[in-house]
């Protein structure tokens, strides 16, 4: 500043002297004259000192010379104007907003270290809010025209959120210029929306002193911030739940593996529910969870069968007669859980309904039960594996049909094979030879899902109504799902309504009603009956990828890449409930049997378990690698559930509820320490000629650390069934508690 | 390797996408040459002066004609809740006693006959 030009021509040249009179004139003069007067005035000893000396000491030879002089109060101004100077002359910046770019840097890292230094419960809430603070620094600092500072910023910090937020950190890493920010879609995304965090009440006040109390050195830019950007929501911290309660906290172990809090991130909500607004209350809707009561007609015909069905098969000395069984899953419903049954048209019931009800409660009875935890080792569970080969990687989707004697696969080149899995003759149709495949020609795109019409085996040798499936929906890239008739083996009808390629076909479970999920970002509910959608299901802010229903058939599941997986009421077609707290692309999504539970897993290998009355998560399944899981299912107890995904592997997880999880956990972990294999995982082997060469998987490997990446597996799995090379497409239970598996050999 | 197969590889890596399988270069290609291609054809039927070579014009006019069809962006959230709306204030429909399969109406399935005429 003023420093710096008179010290560079004080010793060559004589500064052109102000001749404005003595020194000693008032104060009002200028610092700057009076240097320059009391330089030119003071030739000697600056000229030989302005050699070696620098601006630094010319504040202090000046500072000297006026007190020898004693102008006490010329001394005492320029103290007093050169103080906001440092040595250098230049300005001194001791508020951390004066620094420009560097103040979000500063800022940042004051907030990382008191955080790293904090006591360990409050660690865990408080590192959730490094990540927005870091995104609105960045882009504060891109459209403010730091470019230089932007980057190193982004440098400096990004490697700390790559395993949780690695595509967004893709998307942040072009940002560096204001219109990068008004053209970005993730600028804009945190930019307009408010990003919550909540955080206990003691944590929020040590945060809100500290950055108070840090004002100068960086706290201020911090809190400017939050103000600006976030939503920090204060909670108590009981009320937050299980996962941030005091005990939970200090019983966690230090590497476990943050997720974020139900309710944190954008668009911020209540967990569970599907209000985004900031003033959401509190309460959840009500959710009718219970089995679709049946028709009284119904309940009467399938009673009578079960008795006519007893008298010709008594039941066996341990078995309880089917019209015990019966009895007992009626009881089994409270009534006021139970959905209404005029929201939801169904068609009347026929003899195929009845039928199909009492092979039900027959196969429920003669089930393989798995109840609770077998003393120590998990289920004895049987896993038939069906493996394509010579696919060269076509196969999309595979689907069993629910009498296990058929079985679909969908194709990249547009077509579906069905294949018979026990190697019989498909039913002749005219002009084609007999054989046991077929194919089905009619989509112009990829296939990619194919779901068979609920059905189940009949009974051996009846002559009563056949209950196999009689109907194949697919749905491929060119829009459109198509209804396929099993006794004629053609299409009847292409459903068109999606403007996008349709990623997920599922029929309902009463076979009326099937929901498709399309890349246009909604889930369409439809009829067979009815050629548009009877629901338009609009909410998620990516495509639609996965959809199921709920068991009753009066809910629907959908998930997107949006990491939320949305619950909607049909008759109504609102949404119920919403669930955040994936960090990967949602892959496979399924519904518990008893209806209290969906699973929903996702692209970096974690499963979550979700409770649908309270809208918490309940679990966290680790252990299969990344790449998706393609397929989920429960077993009919709903305490036992499989998944298979592209790491080649088929897992079998323990699902229990949380009332009796302690005193499980510390069983099992006595148990996975000893390394107890589990044993009798007996498996059928069925070896054919045909492509469906079923290579059954008996093996039993417990792998504590998942191939030894640093992951390490969650105590809740009870099997691990690697494959050779064959990513798994599809795991389902049958009704006897089976386990049908499909995957393709990829050499 | 083919200069074009080494351009996806490299566009691929500098996107950050270090796994994927192998065919996909040659999908991206593929689709690559099926687009730039049909687009200069039709330029090149759509030039009216001089009948060889594509004009700038003719250009556009290709690359519009087909916005409609090709690459369509997803439909504005607001303006799909407020179609959501209105068709699920519908009641759903009753169903009717029937048997046997349950189609949509003759005209919108393909369950007639080919007569071959």
């Amino acid at each position: 500043m003023s420093g710096a030009p008179a010290g560079t021509t004080g010793p060559g040249s004589r500064a052109p002297s102000v001749s404005n009179g003595p020194p000693s004139a008032g104060i009002h003069m200028p610092p700057q004259q009076q240097q320059m007067q009391a330089q030119s005035n003071v030739p000697q000893p600056v000229a030989n000192q302005g050699g070696s000396g620098s601006q630094q000491n010319l504040n202090q030879i000046v500072l000297e010379y006026l007190s020898k002089k004693g102008y006490n109060r010329t001394e005492a101004m320029l103290r007093k104007e050169s103080a906001s100077q440092d040595a250098e002359g230049r300005p001194n910046t001791d508020r951390a907003e004066d620094m420009g770019g560097e103040m979000y840097q500063r800022g940042f890292d004051l907030l990382k270290n008191w955080i790293e230094d904090n006591l360990d419960i409050y660690k865990s809430e408080l590192r959730r809010l490094l990540w927005p603070v870091f995104v609105y620094s960045l882009l504060n600092l891109a459209s403010d025209f730091y470019v230089k500072d932007c980057e190193k910023f982004y440098e400096s910090n990004q490697s700390q959120f790559s395993r949780e937020h690695e595509l967004d950190l893709r998307a942040l890493s072009v940002i560096k210029s204001p219109e990068h920010v008004h053209s970005s879609n993730i600028a804009k995304l945190y930019r307009d929306n408010k990003y919550r965090i909540s955080l206990s009440h003691m944590a929020f006040f040590n945060l809100i002193q500290f950055l108070e109390s840090k004002d100068k050195e960086g706290g201020s830019v911090v809190l400017r911030v939050l103000q600006a950007h976030l939503n920090l929501v204060s909670v108590d911290r009981s009320a937050v739940g299980g996962e941030r309660s005091l005990a939970a906290l200090l019983a966690q172990g230090s590497d476990v593996e943050e997720l974020p809090a139900e309710d944190e991130g954008i668009p911020g909500h209540n967990p569970g529910s599907a209000n985004t607004s900031l003033n959401a209350p509190k309460v959840l809707t009500k959710l009718n969870l219970g089995k679709m009561p049946m028709e009284a007609e119904l309940m009467e015909d399938v009673r009578g069968d079960l008795q006519d069905e007893d008298m010709k098969n008594p039941p066996k000395p341990h078995q309880s007669s089917l019209v015990e069984e019966f009895e007992r899953q009626i009881k089994q419903e409270p009534n006021e859980d139970a959905p209404n049954r005029d929201d939801i048209p169904l068609p009347p019931s026929l003899a195929r309904d009845v039928a199909l009800e009492v092979q039900k409660v027959k196969e429920n009875r003669d089930r393989f039960k798995i109840e609770g935890r077998t003393g120590g080792k998990g289920p004895g569970l049987s896993i038939t594996m069906f493996t394509f080969h010579n696919t060269f990687d076509k196969i999309n989707c595979i689907d069993f049909s629910g009498d296990t004697l058929l079985v679909a696969a969908g194709m990249a080149e547009s077509y579906i094979r069905i294949w018979t899995l026990d190697g019989s003759a498909l039913p002749v149709v005219p002009h084609q030879q007999s054989s046991n495949s077929r194919r089905l020609i009619g989509h112009s795109g990829p296939v990619f899902q194919v779901s068979f019409s609920p059905g189940i085996e009949s009974p051996a040798g009846s002559d009563g109504p056949n209950t196999t499936s009689r109907f194949l929906l697919s749905c491929s890239e060119d829009k459109t799902v198509r209804l396929w008739s099993l006794d004629t083996w053609s299409c009847l009808v292409a459903y068109r309504s999606h403007t996008g390629p349709v990623w997920d076909v599922k029929w309902g479970p009463q076979g009326h009603y099937f929901l498709t999920g399309s890349n246009d970002r909604t889930a369409r509910l439809w009829s067979t009956e009815h050629i548009e959608p009877l629901r338009l299901f609009v909410g998620h802010d990516s495509d639609v990828d996965v959809v199921t229903f709920h068991p009753n058939g009066a809910y629907v599941f959908t998930a997107s890449n949006d990491k939320t997986v949305r619950m909607w009421d049909i008759s109504r077609g609102t949404c119920v409930r919403m669930y955040t707290g994936h960090t990967g692309n949602i892959t496979a999504i399924e519904a518990s049997p008893n209806g209290q539970l969906v699973a929903s897993a996702d692209d970096m290998g974690s499963i979550h378990l979700w409770d649908l009355h309270k809208g918490r998560r309940l679990k966290h399944l680790r252990g299969h690698g990344k790449g998706g899981i393609w397929s989920l299912s429960f077993s009919v107890e709903s305490t036992v559930l499989v998944s298979g995904g592209a790491d080649c592997t088929v897992r079998v997880w323990h699902v229990t509820d949380e009332k009796t999880d302690p005193a499980i956990a510390a069983s099992m972990k006595s148990e996975t320490n000893t390394g107890v294999k589990p044993e009798g995982s007996g498996s059928d082997s069925l070896l054919s000629p045909y492509i469906p060469s079923g290579s059954a998987m008996g093996g039993s490997g417990t792998g504590k650390k998942g191939k030894g990446k640093d992951v390490a597996v969650s105590p809740e799995q009870i099997d691990c069934f690697p494959t050779k090379s064959s990513p798994v497409y599809e795991v389902s239970f049958t009704r006897m508690n089976l386990v049908l598996a499909g995957s393709a050999f990829m050499p | 390797r083919p200069r074009d197969a080494r351009l996806v590889h490299a566009v691929l890596a500098a996107l950050g996408v270090t796994a994927y399988a192998d065919r996909v270069p040659l999908q991206l290609m593929d689709f690559a040459y099926r687009y730039t291609a049909s687009i200069l054809s039709d330029g090149v039927q759509l030039t009216s002066d001089g009948y060889t070579g594509v004009a700038l014009q003719a250009l556009r006019l290709a690359i519009a004609s087909r916005l409609q069809y090709q690459f369509t962006a997803p439909l504005a959230k607001e303006f799909l809740l407020e179609l959501a709306a209105e068709r699920n204030r519908v009641a759903l429909p009753r169903v009717e006693r029937g048997w046997g399969v349950r189609l949509p109406g003759e005209k919108y399935c393909f369950t007639g006959t080919g007569w071959g005429v």
